[in-house]
């Protein structure tokens, strides 16, 4: 914690500097972060309402709420995985925690994953679903699927400067991982004798309390809650631990 | 005077791929000891990958060194490759905010100083362009001048100074000197040996990561220029259609060593294999850096063809009578008539030095000048 009060005043600079060249070159800005889900919704909306349906109530609801999640860890991961390469520059002509690097990335993700999920309480609202307070729980469970996205990033970062083909790799990964996970279909379509085997897949445990919280409007079973902190804390603290042990080779590497 | 810097027996070594799986080891610093003091300048020279930059880079903090230790009081502004880590997608007025976090300032702290930072680079109407729209030039400037208002204990200056016109060079010395005087302690690398002797106080010469020499600049200026002699740094190149072959090149002494007014003569031995019949022979100088001094070739200085024989010999000489002391390259060429096609063409194929004078003086050559002074 001590590392982040010290450090406050650059990452909010690198989280700023990273929303702003995200959408600068841009004529809608920063308006984007509230029409990127706006637009999903609609075309789930045209796409599951009339021409595919699974028997369930505001089906786009359900994907929306997954699919956001899902583009919080896909955006953020994809864009970690060269962040010391890019921004090596950086890393070599000045001294700063290079731990801030990877988690700006995450922060500026996460600001507008929070925007989008703000869409979604309106579109909830609208489409009038039935509201109860420990949807909120969300929040805090958003911080915990950020913590465990942020061991990921750090992972992927420091293998890129070693091997380049983590990058293809990844990508073809994460699309097997996409549909491991319960976002355009429920959960109870997984055959049972699979699902220890589908709950291996810590972004489908995550996706599957997001649901619990944000569609089904309950509280999480206890389960999933045990294996999300279990996979958050794992994946941050083996992060942390490999960035320490190789920092020192990925910046002579670089 | 105190000491600010205390750098002991350091090593640092890194790997190379130099395929998929096989790789070597460099090592960069092996095994270096300095001080530096407050209010003093001290410059590192030595040649390319010698491990200068690296030095710097484990005095800054960014690199850590695999053995020894550092020891460093205070603020370090490094300045490193003409980099200071400015993001190119953001305007220069973002950066300058950037850079202050970085060297953790508030927010406030970046305000008061940024208006004395933008006076200073002169580039009052370019801040709201994008830093990737800038010229190396303005990149340095700014770089430069957001660096100096950090007000560093220990500046790191690596070959900056190289870019930007004469007249920001100058203001950077003047400020350079002046922030000196009030403290700080400036590390230095340059290629430009007038500007290292002119401003260090103190040299260290590095060859293959160790310290060859270190102390008063002007010897130890020397000590490099002396090193420099036995090392041919340029490249030598063939190109040509090879009908004329250059077997041999002699020069008239054997150590290659003149004074200015002694005559460097030169023969060039061919031989032919094929039928070209006549065809123009070339030469051309350079200095250490590459720089064409002439290039004379028979048609144009003497309006003359040769007429190849199955082997023969061409004989030129001259008096460098003007040019500084250093090393100096020697091109030979056999072109066809038309001095288009190379027969056989050698660039650096020879060199040789040129003594006389102690210390270099600035630019290629010594004008012989008449000072009136009123």
């Amino acid at each position: 914690m001590d590392f982040f009060t010290r450090n406050a005043n650059l990452l909010l600079e690198l989280i700023k500097s990273d929303l702003k060249s995200k959408y600068k070159n841009t004529i809608l800005g920063f308006l984007w972060i509230l029409f990127e889900p706006l637009f999903i919704m609609v075309i789930l909306y045209l796409v599951f309402n009339k021409f595919i349906r699974f028997q369930m109530d505001h089906y786009p609801m359900f994907i929306l709420a997954g699919v956001t999640i899902w583009r919080f860890f896909i955006n953020t991961t994809s864009q970690s995985i060269f962040i010391f390469y890019r921004n090596r520059e950086m890393i070599l002509k000045v001294r700063i925690p290079r731990l801030l690097l990877p988690f700006s990335v995450v922060l500026s993700n996460l600001v507008i994953t929070f925007c989008e999920y703000i869409i979604y309480f309106i579109l909830f609202f609208i489409t009038g679903m039935k509201f109860s307070w420990t949807m909120l729980l969300f929040f805090p469970y958003l911080l915990l699927f950020a913590l465990f996205t942020a061991g990921v990033s750090i992972i992927l970062a420091l293998i890129y400067p070693f091997f380049r083909d983590i990058k293809p790799g990844w990508e073809i990964f994460s699309q097997a991982l996409f549909f491991l996970c319960p976002i355009f279909y429920p959960f109870e379509i997984v055959p049972y004798r699979f699902i220890h085997l589908y709950l291996l897949n810590p972004v489908a445990v995550f996706v599957l309390g997001v649901h619990d919280m944000l569609y089904y409007g309950v509280i999480t079973d206890t389960t999933i809650l045990v294996n999300s902190v279990f996979f958050a804390l794992t994946f941050f603290i083996v992060g942390i631990f490999l960035f320490m042990i190789n920092e020192e080779k990925m910046v002579k590497s670089i | 005077m105190s000491r600010i810097v205390t750098v002991r027996d350091i090593y640092l070594s890194y790997n190379v791929h130099t395929g998929l799986f096989s790789r070597q080891l460099v090592k960069a610093v092996n095994g270096i000891s300095f001080d530096l003091k407050r209010n003093e300048m001290l410059s590192v020279i030595g040649h390319n990958g010698s491990g200068k930059t690296t030095t710097l880079s484990i005095v800054a903090g960014i690199m850590k060194p695999d053995l020894g230790e550092v020891m460093v009081k205070g603020r370090v502004v490094p300045f490193l490759g003409l980099g200071i880590g400015f993001n190119p997608e953001l305007t220069a007025r973002e950066n300058v905010f950037l850079y202050g976090a970085i060297m953790g300032f508030s927010r406030k702290h970046t305000h008061e100083i940024y208006d004395a930072v933008v006076e200073f680079s002169e580039l009052k109407d370019y801040m709201n362009l994008k830093i990737k729209e800038f010229s190396t030039g303005m990149y340095v400037r700014l770089g430069f001048s957001v660096a100096i208002y950090t007000n560093p204990d220990i500046l790191i200056i690596d070959e900056v100074l190289a870019v930007g016109d004469v007249h920001f060079q100058r203001k950077c010395l003047e400020t350079i000197n002046k922030i000196k005087s009030k403290g700080t302690a400036i590390m230095f690398v340059s290629h430009d040996m007038g500007l290292v002797s002119r401003f260090s106080d103190r040299v260290i010469l590095l060859n293959k990561g160790r310290i060859m020499k270190e102390g008063d600049p002007d010897e130890v200026i020397q000590t490099y220029m002396d090193m420099q002699e036995n090392s041919p740094m340029l490249q030598k190149s063939r190109r040509g259609s090879g009908e004329i072959e250059i077997t041999k090149i002699e020069l008239n002494k054997e150590d290659r060593g003149y004074q200015n007014d002694e005559e460097v003569t030169v023969s060039v031995h061919y031989k032919k294999n094929s039928n070209a019949k006549e065809g123009i022979f070339g030469f051309a100088f350079t200095d250490e850096n590459g720089v064409v001094i002439c290039g004379p070739n028979t048609k144009d200085y003497a309006n003359t063809l040769i007429e190849f024989k199955d082997e023969g010999e061409v004989e030129f000489s001259f008096k460098p009578i003007a040019l500084n002391p250093g090393k100096y390259f020697l091109t030979a060429a056999f072109y066809d008539s038309t001095n288009r096609f190379p027969y056989d063409h050698i660039d650096h194929a020879e060199y040789f030095v040129l003594k006389g004078l102690k210390k270099k003086h600035l630019g290629i050559m010594r004008l012989p000048v008449k000072w009136m002074i009123k």
